[in-house]
């Protein structure tokens, strides 16, 4: 089963996490999600985990 | 005092903006909508503003004065040119729009700005609860 958790916290910054996704499909759902909390795209990192089963974790930061 | 100051906000979808100052109480009724250089912000006296730009304070989304408060002024946000809105709050209503105020307006941003993305990523809503005072939100991909 492939998962998409957001977590938004008091300040209403969020985390993404992404279970059961593998590669490029895991970075593709990222980069939505960093694009459109307002993040620069560049700021995703790619893991060693990048050619494996996807487990990612991506703090999406904000200011404002 | 009503002198306006303007901070910057990674708020860039007016729809998700809408729906977050709905969430703090501004309903649509409530709210101004401006396209190109936006409308002028009025104080407490009902007098035009020159705080922030010499031609007069504007915005593109409002809520006037009469719904923010007793002697407020009108509340902005003015979109910039890389797309995100500032907001334009007086000195005076940061009593009513503080900080705390401000990080709730937050929350309901991203949890909207969210939503609208699982949904055009094509994700299915899973569950949503809330743990340690977090929102947790659950999507399901296919």
């Amino acid at each position: 089963m492939k998962i998409v958790t957001v977590t938004i916290d008091e300040k209403g910054d969020a985390d993404v996490v992404l279970e059961g996704f593998a590669g490029k499909g895991c970075a593709a759902i990222t980069e939505g999600f960093v694009k459109a909390h307002g993040k620069s795209v560049s700021g995703v990192q790619h893991t060693a985990d990048y050619n494996k089963p996807c487990l990612t974790k991506t703090k999406l930061q904000q200011k404002g | 005092m009503s002198a306006y100051s303007k901070n910057a906000t990674i708020y860039n979808d007016r729809e998700c903006l809408i729906k977050a100052l709905n969430e703090m109480g501004y309903t649509n009724e409530m709210i101004e909508l401006h396209e190109g250089e936006g409308a002028q912000l009025i104080d407490y006296v009902g007098r035009a503003t020159t705080y922030l730009d010499k031609t007069g304070d504007k915005a593109n989304i409002i809520v006037r004065r009469k719904f923010v408060g007793g002697a407020a002024n009108d509340l902005g946000f003015k979109r910039e040119a890389d797309g995100t809105y500032s907001a334009i709050v007086s000195a005076y209503d940061r009593g009513k729009h503080n900080p705390k105020w401000m990080d709730g307006l937050k929350r309901s941003y991203t949890e909207a700005r969210t939503h609208k993305e699982a949904k055009r990523q094509g994700l299915k809503f899973y569950w949503m609860q809330v743990v340690n005072g977090k929102k947790v939100i659950k999507y399901l991909a296919a």
